[in-house]
């Protein structure tokens, strides 16, 4: 095969259209759980990015980073779900448009 | 030694801190106040009997151009300085016997000696100025004295009235004061004397000579003196016989070559002296009480001096004041005995038969009115022809003058009949000590002091005629009746007082009081309602000013937050991802602007 | 041969992604959700970073997905997924990501060509684990430790939030 050989652009391509995705789960989903899954995607994008960068300099600092951005994730995850079933306890409800307690 | 000739100007200044010691040692003001005048008296025997070189002038303080405190002692001061003193003495010390026992006795001799000494004062300024602030004070004095027994009935009113009188004079002797004082651009006497005829000078002449007759107690403003005889009779036989109402005749004498200059005015002077000493005469003569009668002789022998004054023989007027100031204060100090004898008693109709009970007092007050009534030989009758002399220059003067000597002569016996003979019989004692023996050196006086005055040449003519006229006028005066119309006339002192009292008093305290009322209420009331209503007004703004604009802005405020928030209020949704929204569109846009760089 | 393993495991990912953000069914998006997240495991170990390939699969895959399948069976959600799928914005954020798209893709274009290269040619180094160990304890060891406070405080807060309330005696 004679594809072009694969640059680091190319991984930057795919980070930011991995990123794309899960924003746009994030602004057009009413599901919650949805919302985080496209947290988490939007994450691994950075991930991504953070790797290609890494391997582009030669370097490992983006790996360590990238390690660190995945703990962050889990802990963000986990809270994020009991806050999600409090959430749902509470209101009956895991559709955001009708969480708005909050509002005007 | 002290030169008593250099310090002249001491002489006032006795009965001043006299006066002012007898209010602060009030227990022995009765020896105070006499001795005080006595050392004016010695005083001036000091000067009198020194070598002087001329008049006597001293300057105490140049006030303004053309005012200073001067004083001035030539012939005429020291004559007159004798006669207050002396006089004056004689009556402090008669006082202390007369007024023994009285109430406020301190405040008596205390208001005495401030007399004296403004009278000092008055005779010896040296210019219109300090005799005017003398003849303040002489009224000042005299409204103090006569209202001395305050707590009777009229005595009050009749105070009053001495003071408003004299006051409406001295307004006149301001103004011509004022008018001399632009004329002449000083006021004092010498300068005044040079100045020569002018229809200013004849208007300041007769202004002074208003204010003359405020004090001197001529018309028209003579009424007072009469009512000023409730006040003690030593008072009315200094203040009101013998010193202040002779400082009219003074202030002529002082003026005497101004006055030459204004004949025209002089003669009105004279008139207006003629006219009042008949009509005093007259009711003199329908009088019944002693001090009233002696009083109307006054009036009427000082329009003889204003008479004699206005023709421009001031020496004669001059004369006739001092022998008048003998013989009034004798009868007074006579009729004040005869009071004090008859516990009070003052209607000569219920006097009678005195003459035995109190001889000594018949000898002396018959002296005093002989010589009133210008007997031959006695002291009035050398004076009052001197009178009769210079107004030989007019008939109905000279005619006006005889009259009045006729009449004069017949009240004094009228009085004197009344009192001391006929039968009515009263308890009465005679006078003694200083109410006694005060009267010898006035008695002298009376008759001999004639003997000193100015010679008069050619008079005989006229001796022989007013002797005669005396003469006739006391025997008729012992036996006439008058008719009846006459006798109510005269009695009701030709209606002058009642004129007086109903146009001018009467308009005065109705209108007076309705005007003080009505500017009570919308003048003096003015400032506290008109702050009320200001005060009213203010809080009405202010009020609104509160309720609009004050709390209008905090509610503008308030209003103006709300709406503008309210659309950013709406971005509150409460949905995350709403917010998310947000965020991907500050997203795109921040890239944006960075892309268009 | 990189190429193609490249596309190979972007497309997972990348359809993976479609596939969690378009299906009605949560499960069925937490499923594809694992797809992608396998896809970006081997799109890791391309690019010669194995240790953070095993902790993908290990923590990604096997630890958040297993807790976010465990909720979705928690929660039910028969109803909710009857009901209309999308927000109401939906427009509106296809706009704006758009916008976002179009102009990241305008950066790379203008930065891209810019990049400095690589200092060498791409070997596989040997030794990543170590090296990253090195790294992590090292010269980030406060990261590291700041992090283990972090899953501290969200393991109690997790904890915390999902409990059940006490019943007032």
């Amino acid at each position: 095969m004679n594809f072009s050989p694969i640059t680091t652009g190319h991984y930057l391509v795919l980070s930011a259209a991995l990123l794309l995705i899960g924003s746009v789960g994030l602004l057009m989903r009413r599901n919650v759980i949805i919302m985080l899954m496209s947290i988490e995607l939007i994450l691994n994008a950075v991930n991504i990015n953070l790797v290609a960068f890494s391997r582009h300099w030669q370097q490992v600092t983006g790996q360590v980073f990238a390690i660190f951005v995945i703990t962050v994730a889990v802990a963000e995850t986990a809270v994020g779900l009991g806050i999600l079933i409090a959430l749902f306890r509470n209101r009956g409800t895991v559709l955001s448009d009708e969480i708005d307690l909050l509002k005007w | 030694m002290v030169n008593f000739v250099s310090n002249f100007w001491w002489i006032p200044l006795y009965p001043f801190f006299g006066a002012l010691l007898a209010a602060v040692l009030r227990r022995y003001a009765s020896f105070i106040a006499p001795a005080a005048i006595g050392a004016s008296f010695l005083h001036t025997l000091a000067v009198v009997y020194s070598p002087r070189g001329g008049p006597l002038e001293h300057t105490l303080y140049q006030w303004m151009p053309g005012i200073a405190f001067r004083f001035l002692a030539d012939d005429l001061t020291l004559l007159m300085l004798l006669i207050v003193t002396g006089i004056g003495f004689l009556i402090h010390v008669y006082s202390i016997g007369y007024m023994a026992g009285e109430p406020g006795l301190w405040r008596y001799f205390a208001c005495l000696n401030l007399f004296v000494f403004f009278m000092l004062l008055l005779v010896l300024a040296s210019n219109l100025v300090v005799l005017f602030a003398g003849w303040e004070g002489v009224g000042l004095a005299s409204y103090l004295l006569i209202g001395f027994h305050h707590d009777r009935p009229t005595v009050n009113r009749n105070a009053n009235k001495a003071f408003l009188y004299n006051r409406a004079g001295d307004a006149g002797f301001l103004l011509g004061t004022l008018i001399l004082l632009s004329a002449a651009g000083t006021t004092e006497f010498k300068d005044m004397n040079q100045l020569g005829a002018s229809p200013l000078t004849f208007l300041a002449a007769l202004l002074l000579a208003l204010g003359a007759t405020g004090k001197s107690a001529q018309l028209p403003l003579f009424v007072w003196l009469p009512d000023a005889m409730v006040g003690p009779t030593p008072v009315s036989a200094l203040i009101h016989a013998a010193t202040m109402v002779t400082a009219g005749i003074y202030l002529f004498a002082r003026l005497a070559p101004f006055l030459a200059a204004n004949p025209d005015a002089g003669l009105i002077i004279a008139g207006i002296g003629a006219l009042t000493a008949l009509i005093a005469a007259t009711i003199a003569f329908s009088e019944n009480d002693i001090k009233r009668i002696l009083a109307y002789s006054t009036v009427s022998q000082l329009g003889l001096m204003f008479l004699a004054a206005g023709l421009g023989a001031t020496d004669a007027a001059i004369f006739h004041v001092a022998t008048h100031a003998f013989f009034k204060a004798l009868l007074f100090l006579c009729a004040g005995n005869i009071i004090h004898a008859l516990k009070g008693e003052q209607d000569i109709r219920y006097m009678g038969g005195l003459r035995h009970k109190m001889p000594w007092t018949f000898r002396l007050m018959t002296i005093g009115g002989l010589s009133l009534a210008g007997f031959p030989g006695l002291a009035g009758f050398f004076s009052k022809d001197a009178i009769l002399m210079a107004a030989t220059q007019s008939p109905v003067l000279l005619a006006t003058a005889l009259i009045v000597s006729f009449i004069t002569a017949a009240y004094t016996s009228r009085m004197l009949w009344g009192i001391f003979f006929g039968n009515y019989d009263r308890q009465a004692h005679e006078a003694q000590a200083t109410t006694l023996h005060t009267l010898w050196p006035l008695a002298l006086g009376s008759i001999l002091a004639g003997y000193f005055g100015p010679h008069l040449e050619g008079a005989w003519p006229i001796m022989l005629v007013s002797a005669t006229i005396s003469i006739a006028g006391l025997y008729f005066g012992r036996n006439v009746r008058l008719p009846e119309f006459l006798q109510i006339f005269f009695q009701r002192k030709w209606f002058i007082n009642d004129a007086y009292e109903t146009v001018l008093v009467g308009t005065v305290t109705k209108r007076g009081s309705s005007a003080l009322n009505w500017l009570d209420n919308n003048v003096i009331d003015l400032v506290p309602r008109a702050s009320g209503w200001l005060t009213t007004a203010l809080s009405l703004i202010s009020g609104w000013l509160d309720r609009y604009i004050v709390d209008g802005a905090v509610k503008a405020t308030a209003i103006s937050i709300e709406t503008s928030s309210f659309p950013v209020r709406l971005l509150q949704t409460g949905r995350t991802h709403n917010y998310a929204l947000v965020i991907a569109l500050s997203l795109a846009a921040t890239f944006g602007w960075y892309w268009l760089q | 041969m990189d190429a193609a393993l490249f596309y190979i495991f972007a497309a997972m990912t990348l359809i993976g992604a479609l596939l969690t953000v378009t299906r009605r069914n949560p499960v069925h998006s937490a499923i594809s959700l694992i797809l992608s997240l396998l896809g970006i495991a081997g799109i890791f170990l391309l690019q010669a970073a194995e240790f953070l390939f095993a902790v993908q699969i290990l923590l990604y895959v096997g630890g958040v997905m297993v807790l976010f399948l465990f909720v979705v069976m928690l929660i039910h959600l028969e109803e909710a997924a009857k009901l209309r799928n999308y927000t109401r914005q939906w427009p509106v954020a296809v706009v704006a990501l758009l916008a976002v798209l179009i102009e990241v893709l305008a950066f790379l274009n203008a930065g891209l060509p810019g990049l400095p290269p690589s200092p060498s040619p791409r070997p596989l180094l040997p030794g990543n684990t170590e090296r990253i160990a090195d790294a992590l304890f090292n010269t980030y060891v406060l990261p590291f430790e700041a992090a283990s406070l972090l899953l501290l405080v969200a393991i109690v807060g997790a904890v915390w939030m999902a409990r059940k309330k006490e019943v007032a005696e």
